[in-house]
């Protein structure tokens, strides 16, 4: 039985998150993003300063990502 | 731990080129979801993937410098994946995963290529969830 669903979590009908604009703009770095998990509040060469760029935007617990480099079809 | 909760994400959508100098854009969805870190009193978000073919949570050095983690202190590691082998250094930590916080455990390297996504692997988050990926419907859900 479904007893959680905190912010990050949907228990409805869902689409993927869009993150088509984070590459190429961001490739290399860590993007600080907001809570809806696409919007980006900051970013930069390290967790940092991605978060420190996001904290003077007013966001104090971005989600951080490190957008690949290149952008090819994956395998672990 | 098995959790007695059900939450749900949702897969992210990527474009990428189908080889490096072709012109043409591929969609692709990959599951990655955010999760909090904690060591001690540093936490940091992170979005993640969930990668069933990982053994352990393997994670950029980065992230283990952030957090105030000393690296080279943690258990060493040998990673082989398809481009290679790597070393890391496995450390305690705690995951926060929505609401459910467990004790669980990352290895940390500075030797992973550029493309590297964080991952959720086997020990350490396989064994405290029944993950389910619905890549048709592009949700995750953890039981």
């Amino acid at each position: 039985m479904a007893e959680a669903a905190g912010k990050n979590c949907y228990n409805s009908l869902m689409t993927a998150k869009n993150w088509t604009h984070l590459h190429p703009q961001y490739a290399g770095k860590w993007v600080a993003l907001a809570a809806d998990e696409t919007t980006v509040v900051g970013s930069g060469p390290s967790i940092k300063i991605a978060i420190k760029t996001a904290k003077k935007k007013g966001l104090e617990e971005p989600i951080l990502f490190r957008v690949p480099q290149d952008m090819y079809p994956y395998a672990g | 731990m098995r959790v007695k909760t059900k939450i749900s994400f949702r897969y992210s959508q990527i474009e990428t080129k189908p080889f490096p100098s072709s012109n043409r854009k591929v969609t692709l969805f990959r599951p990655i979801i955010p999760i909090t870190i904690l060591f001690k009193k540093q936490f940091v978000r992170m979005e993640t993937l969930i990668d069933s073919g990982a053994d352990y949570n393997i994670f950029h050095g980065d992230v283990a410098t952030y957090l105030g983690i000393n690296l080279t202190r943690g258990s060493k590691r040998t990673i082989h994946g398809i481009a290679g082998k790597i070393k890391g250094y496995e450390h305690k930590v705690e995951l926060k995963i929505d609401q459910i916080k467990f004790p669980s455990r990352i290895t940390f390297s500075n030797q992973l290529p550029n493309n590297f996504i964080c991952v959720l692997g086997g020990k350490g988050f396989f064994d405290h969830f029944q993950v389910n990926l619905d890549y048709n419907n592009k949700t995750i859900t953890l039981s």
